[in-house]
């Protein structure tokens, strides 16, 4: 098996001194817990891969295209080894080599779609791409934002698999925290970025790991807060959550251009909620820059003071 | 050894617990040593019943058993030298309780290090013998290797933390160890037999851990020598002193280089840093051990600069020594850090004697090496930096580490202060230990009769390293 591109990458694959600090940064770790699925895991594979030691199978090729490029892994590494410049690159040599993508690599759902182009205009990574009369994608590029999902009006744009991270799984988190009878003092979800200010070990371990009597809010991660559809927000508020609040990266810092989308979608669910009377603050969206988990606990804080005065949804000012 | 049976091993833990796809296999053979070799199956127990069933299975049917925390050992304990059931310990990760009356907590062993403390710190108190790797490293793999670190000067090695323990023995047995109070007489205490036993006697499914009160103040300074031998000599003057230091860290000039090349933080260019830290209640008393320990280290050549009891000053200070590990491989462009001979315990007045001959010994082999580490509890780190894929490399690492374990066994040292053995430390261990190795086997006969547990480590792993498993490099001439 050639492996022309990752040849230039064995110092760096031999570089990772294999600590394991950037896995619980990982989200696809962090949705399996199989050290597999985390970068360390997948630098290992690569080097199996390169070395002749694995074989190219579809499980095996699957982690290799299953990244969302938040570069968190990038950002703790001490080691300073490129991570995802190597994905790429082995991205590239198992496509010459004949593998089919899967993992978290966007697809359409089906081959029938209006050629509106919407999705190859919103795509901030060149990956959707006009051959002849079909909308097709470049597995190397496709960095698995999610910023195509909601443009396709055909609802046809689809991302691989979600790790925790897919809208459909995170409305369905925000039900069961909002709806459980083990969480009486349930208020409100906190829809983090996973590109911008994630403290990763907050989110990442304490949840399973520690405690937290009576909890009043949850943490979700969304890959890229840009992705983030209208209807999961107020899926959650019909669940009786008191408020949402969307985490965001500063406009000039995303690399998906997904904090316009994300503040423009907060601010439509506003708009709706005062015309139906409600408070429109009990959504709200912030932007924080990378690496600073206290501000970002600071705002949540600052932000659940604000919906227990509040109180309930459609009480006090409220109108049902 | 016989191979599992997938389907059983599901029917224990659940079909989402158990890996058996090569992929899997090939991650969970490596952690963070130089070594790899190939487990049968991975398989993540969550309750205490579910690993007294593997254990049965595995102990019917002589199958090989490596309990594994975060895999972040650096000498080969967690990998499968004669494959079977690699143990993840990780889905037991809860805190059961947490007593500051009694000054106790209770812990499954999936907990990870840094998660305790943040759960302990509204309680105003810490868990202390924590390791540089706490971010990652679980409770379970600290108390199999009796880690420590830092703070470890002052508060003791895992060892001294370990009250008690519930262990689920190779016959699936489950057993109560050591108490929930401070002292304890009653027999054997076998609870501190288990720590550092490297996962060969039981596998833990709960610990009972004591803490200590965070101090109100904590001081941290650098002290900068120009010569590594004066650094030396300085720790065992401080330490011969018994000044009252919460850390003393050596970070020699190769470290220092590698730490400046990975992330610009200025280090001095000197030949050596120590790294002085007091904690306490009192200020007074803070100052007063810090400076003693000024006066001694001057006393040597040192200068102290940028002391501070500002907690982010600290924390820039500590920055450099935290990320250090890590930070090795961007030393040069042609050489990486590999964890051999990664750490030993030398007496104090050996401790320059010790920094001098890593370095001598690196270089009549043709490879780099550091040191550094807690040398305030006579513990010495170093690595291997070198071309990995070159075969006379290895051969240069091999007599390094020979080299090197044989001088620390000819000063009264240790094979290993506080990262365990592994299989890389193997043949020093044996030889450190050489009329005690007998009593070691019978132990783990008492335990274990059929050899399950993690077997072909410690005393019963190969002599030589080099060729004791594949290597996760490939190297050529």
């Amino acid at each position: 098996m050639e492996l022309e591109r990752l040849k230039k990458w064995e110092h760096q694959l031999n570089a990772c001194i294999r600590c394991g600090y950037c896995y619980e940064f990982c989200p696809v770790y962090r949705s399996t817990r199989w050290e597999t699925d985390s970068p360390r895991g997948k630098l290992i594979l690569i080097s199996g891969l390169l070395h002749g030691e694995i074989e190219a199978t579809s499980e095996t090729t699957d982690k290799i295209f299953s990244c969302f490029y938040c570069k968190q892994c990038e950002g703790v590494c001490s080691s300073g080894i490129p991570f995802t410049e190597i994905l790429s690159d082995t991205r590239a040599d198992l496509l010459d080599l004949g593998v089919v993508p899967t993992g978290t690599i966007s697809y359409n759902e089906s081959p029938h779609c209006a050629m509106c182009l919407g999705c190859v205009r919103a795509c901030p990574h060149e990956a959707r791409v006009l051959e002849g009369n079909r909308v097709v994608i470049d597995p190397t590029a496709c960095q698995s934002c999610g910023i195509c999902l909601d443009v396709c009006p055909g609802i046809n744009t689809r991302l691989g698999k979600g790790f925790d991270a897919g809208p459909e799984m995170l409305q369905k988190q925000a039900a069961e925290f909002l709806s459980a009878p083990e969480n009486p003092a349930a208020k409100a979800i906190v829809f983090a970025c996973n590109w911008s200010n994630v403290p990763g070990l907050e989110t990442a371990r304490l949840d399973a790991t520690v405690q937290q009597p009576d909890p009043e809010y949850k943490v979700l991660v969304t890959a890229c807060a840009g992705r983030l559809p209208a209807k999961v927000m107020l899926d959650a508020l019909e669940h009786n959550a008191w408020g949402v609040l969307v985490n965001g990266c500063p406009e000039d810092e995303c690399e998906h251009h997904g904090s316009h989308e994300a503040a423009k979608r907060v601010a439509a669910v506003q708009r709706l909620l005062g015309e139906v009377g409600a408070t429109p603050r009990r959504v709200q969206y912030m932007e924080l820059s990378k690496g600073d988990p206290l501000a970002f606990e600071r705002k949540v804080t600052e932000f659940m003071d604000e919906i227990r005065k509040l109180g309930p949804p459609f009480q006090r000012g409220d109108q049902p | 050894m016989s191979k599992p049976d997938i389907a059983r091993l599901e029917s224990i833990v659940g079909p989402d617990h158990v890996k058996q796809h090569p992929a899997d296999l090939y991650v969970y053979g490596s952690d963070s040593s130089v070594h790899a070799a190939l487990p049968d199956a991975v398989v993540r127990p969550g309750k205490t019943e579910e690993v007294q069933a593997l254990l049965r299975y595995a102990n019917d049917h002589g199958i090989p058993v490596i309990p594994r925390g975060s895999g972040s050992g650096m000498c080969g304990q967690v990998v499968p030298i004669h494959g079977g059931i690699v143990l993840e310990m990780k889905r037991m990760n809860r805190i059961l309780e947490i007593n500051p009356a009694d000054v106790y907590c209770r812990v499954e062993p999936g907990v990870v290090d840094d998660d305790l403390n943040k759960a302990l710190k509204p309680h105003g108190v810490f868990y202390p013998a924590t390791p540089a790797s706490s971010r990652i490293a679980t409770i379970g793999g600290e108390i199999a290797n009796n880690a420590s670190g830092v703070r470890s000067v002052k508060y003791g090695a895992t060892r001294e933390s370990v009250l008690g323990m519930k262990v689920v023995l190779a016959n699936g047995e489950l057993v109560t160890l050591g108490a929930r109070t401070r002292v304890e007489a009653s027999g054997y205490q076998l609870e501190r037999l288990f720590v550092g036993s490297e996962g060969t006697l039981g596998v833990m499914v709960e610990a009972t851990l004591s803490f200590v009160p965070i101090p109100t103040f904590r001081a941290m300074g650098m002290v900068l020598f120009d010569s590594l031998n004066n650094a030396g000599h300085a720790i065992g003057a401080v330490m011969g002193k018994g000044v009252a230091l919460s850390m003393l860290e050596l970070v020699d000039s190769v470290a220092i280089k590698a730490v400046n090349n990975a992330m610009d933080l200025g280090l001095p260019d000197v030949e050596a840093i120590l790294l002085i830290e007091a904690d306490g209640m009192v200020k007074e008393a803070v100052d007063h051990e810090l400076e003693t320990a000024r006066k001694l280290c001057e006393g040597h050549g040192g200068r102290l600069t940028q002391l501070s009891y500002d907690p982010a000053e600290r924390a820039k200070i500590f920055l450099g020594r935290k990320k250090l590990f890590p930070a090795l491989s961007k030393y040069s462009d042609s050489m990486v850090s590999t964890a051999l001979a990664d750490d030993m315990a030398v007496p104090y007045s050996k401790m320059a004697e010790t920094a001098g001959k890593i370095h001598e010994i690196a270089e009549r082999n043709g490879v780099v090496m550091t040191a550094y580490g807690h040398c305030g509890s006579g513990c010495m780190h170093t690595k291997i930096l070198m071309d990995t894929t070159k075969e006379k490399s290895w051969e240069g690492a091999r007599r390094a580490v020979a080299e090197i374990y044989e001088y620390v066994r000819s000063v009264g040292g240790t094979t290993s202060a506080e990262h365990g053995v592994g299989l890389s430390k193997a043949a020093a261990f044996k030889r450190e230990k050489a009329d005690s190795l007998e009593i070691m086997r019978a132990v783990k006969r008492a335990f274990d009769p059929n050899n399950i547990l993690n077997p072909g480590k410690l005393f019963d792993a190969p002599d030589d390293w080099l060729t004791a498993t594949d290597l996760r490099y490939v190297a050529t001439k």
